[in-house]
């Protein structure tokens, strides 16, 4: 079975990767399992300099979701080269760096550091942070903003280029389309959708920041529509996530268009749900008479319901 | 650390509200330290949907038990496991407790409630050490536990850390066990009039019981460990979701699950 996948210009073995944010820099993981056999791995969002994060409690739990406001903690780009990125090329992992920028200055000068780097399979622009208070969503949330951040990455390095968009905004296939104008090979839809959650013990914000980004299965119907009408209206490139917690759910997102996933919450709880998902796509795509994962992608039969004959 | 679907063996109420459950999980209980924990997955399914963590509250050679308190849908759902029902385990994760350096001197332990849950374990590995170093060295060291609990009923495990020859102070909240009051009010009471010299401390209990802790033994030399609790999503050092303020030079953050759970006092800031 031919599980190859392209995002415009990004190969991947298998169309099955780990979301920023949800793997670290892949020590932790990488004795429950063998990270060359991912489609890829994105690590946590990558800045100029280091972060500390947002003060805790950073996480809640919420109905079949989880809110997190970690704030984009992370070792910043120089020791993330000099530390992580030795350990991930050793394990043969296909690495997308998520990047982020306060200013355009930084997303360009973090461009141009990455470019000249071994090991690195493309780089994946967060501009939908919903947990800074600088740079972020405030990027991801307009065309304009949105194609000059691409445009400006895309200036300063020759790797593929994905933009990571945000799903709190009015019309994503505006954002989208602007993304793809500035460049960028594909995109991935979708990061947290802002949300809050309260102790009404206390009366107060279960979150230190109040405010925090909500994923997990609760927000997949909303990331799948994302990726349907992106991929319809404008052809592009996209990498699905929100809520893949097992084959079924990764499968919606390739018929809706996304010609590959990626799993956030899903492997926090369950480090071994990518490597099981791998040999049940292929069981599924056996059964359904398709030859790879690519004649499934986008592949709707109808736009509307059929009955199933039971 | 491993990932494995593992048997239930036993799951008992022994208080009001706490149950004490062993799992069979030789893999597990192989690596396990006390002072390390498991991220289990209470249920199937999406409800809840993240593991929960629990401390190792005894380990043997092909089983680990665990003592935890009912709070809401995880451990809920956890009550209601029968033996023989399997349970998907993440673990052992975190640090282990440092073992005190001296064999002689008095060793601390404060527990608040339900965190008397991975004193035990650590309880049963330092006397199992003094035995291998033979009877002299067991004179020169004492154990004392200072437990706090909601009621007498909610005072659990006395008679096992008895056995190993610890001696026991005990206070409650409505003052059915012992003195009304809470585990830090014997600490002060014990700092106050030692009965010899404090070799370490260790506390685990309430964020407010470790505060306490930390405050008065501040101008101790003697290392303090803290047992700390802090919502978790991975467990394993990646998200990023269970930070504890450092103390250090600006604004640095330590993951619980990872750097800890069991921290020096002198290490963190406790808000
Ligand atoms: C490293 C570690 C070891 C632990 N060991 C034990 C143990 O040995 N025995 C034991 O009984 N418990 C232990 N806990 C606490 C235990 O994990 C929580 O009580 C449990 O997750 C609650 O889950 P729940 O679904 O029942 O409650 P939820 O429905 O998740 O929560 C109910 C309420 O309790 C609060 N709450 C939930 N988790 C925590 C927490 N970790 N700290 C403070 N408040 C919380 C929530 O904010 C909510 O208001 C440990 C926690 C950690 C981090
Ligand atoms: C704890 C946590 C941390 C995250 N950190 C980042 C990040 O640093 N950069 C980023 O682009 N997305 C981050 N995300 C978003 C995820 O990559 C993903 O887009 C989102 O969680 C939806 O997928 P899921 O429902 O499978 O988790 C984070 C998500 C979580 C839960
Ligand atoms: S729970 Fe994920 S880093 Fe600690």
């Amino acid at each position: 079975m031919n599980l190859k996948t392209k995002i415009g210009r990004l190969v991947l073995q298998n169309p099955i990767l780990v979301a920023s944010g949800c793997f670290g820099y892949g020590e932790e993981y990488a004795p429950l399992l063998d990270l060359s056999r991912l489609g890829g791995v994105v690590t946590k969002g990558i800045s100029l300099k280091p972060r500390p994060g947002n003060s805790p409690p950073r996480l809640a739990e919420t109905p079949a979701g989880l809110l997190n406001s970690i704030g984009l903690e992370n070792v910043g780009v120089d020791r993330f080269i000099e530390e992580k990125l030795p350990f991930l090329r050793k394990q043969k992992a296909c690495v997308l760096v998520n990047i982020f920028g306060e200013s355009l200055g930084e997303y360009r000068k973090l461009a141009e550091i990455l470019d000249d780097i071994d090991g690195i399979a493309g780089l994946e622009v967060n501009i939908s942070c919903p947990n800074v208070e600088k740079g972020g969503l405030e990027f991801g949330v307009k065309p304009d903003s949105t194609r000059k951040v691409i445009e400006t990455v895309r200036g300063k390095t020759s790797l593929p280029v994905l933009a990571k968009l945000s799903p709190n905004v009015t019309d994503i296939v505006e954002i989208a389309r602007a993304a793809m104008q500035g460049g960028a090979d594909g995109l991935t839809l979708i990061n947290t959708l802002k949300g809050m959650a309260i102790d009404v013990k206390t009366r107060c914000p279960k979150l230190a920041r109040g405010i925090g980004g909500l994923s997990g299965p609760a927000i997949r119907p909303v990331a799948v529509r994302m990726v349907y009408e992106v991929s319809r209206k404008l052809a592009a490139p996209v990498i699905g996530a929100g809520g893949i917690d097992s084959t079924e759910a990764a499968l919606e997102f390739f018929i809706a268009g996304a010609g590959a996933v990626q799993i956030g919450t899903g492997f926090l709880i369950n480090p071994r749900l990518p490597l099981t998902i791998i040999p049940e796509l292929v069981g599924y795509l056996d059964n359904q008479g398709l030859k790879g994962i690519e004649s499934l992608v986008g592949n709707i039969p109808a736009d509307k319901p059929k009955r199933r004959k039971k | 650390m491993r990932l494995s679907n593992c048997p239930v063996n036993r799951n008992l109420v022994i208080a009001p509200g706490y149950f004490l459950m062993e799992i069979e999980t030789p893999e597990i209980a192989a690596e396990a330290q006390p002072g390390q924990f498991v991220m289990i997955k209470t249920r199937e399914g999406r409800e809840p949907l993240l593991r929960r963590p629990l401390s190792l509250h005894r380990v043997s050679s092909t089983s680990i038990e665990l003592l935890y308190q009912v709070i809401g849908k995880g451990t809920q759902a956890l009550s209601q496991t029968r033996p023989g029902e399997f349970l998907d385990l993440l673990g052992p994760l975190g640090k282990p407790f440092p073992l005190p350096a001296s064999s002689s001197g008095i060793i601390l332990l404060v527990a608040g409630g339900i965190g008397i849950a991975p004193l035990l374990a650590l309880a049963e590995q330092i006397s199992e050490r003094l035995k291998v170093k033979g009877q002299r060295s067991k004179a020169n060291l004492k154990i004392h536990l200072l437990y706090g609990a909601k009621t007498k009923a909610h005072l659990v495990r006395i008679s096992d850390f008895q056995k190993m020859g610890i001696e026991v102070s005990t206070i409650t909240d409505d003052g059915s066990g012992g003195r009304k009051g809470l585990a830090t009010d014997l600490l002060r009471k014990f700092l106050v009039s030692p009965h010899g010299n404090i070799s370490a401390a260790y506390a685990c209990g309430p964020r407010p019981m470790l505060k306490t802790v930390a405050q008065l033994t501040r101008n101790k030399t003697v290392p303090v460990y803290l047992s700390l609790e802090e919502m978790m999503a991975c467990g394993m050092g990646a998200c990023l979701g269970c930070s504890v303020r450092a103390r250090a030079s600006g604004i640095k953050y330590l993951r619980v699950c990872q750097d800890g759970p069991v921290f020096l006092a002198e290490d963190i800031i406790l808000d």
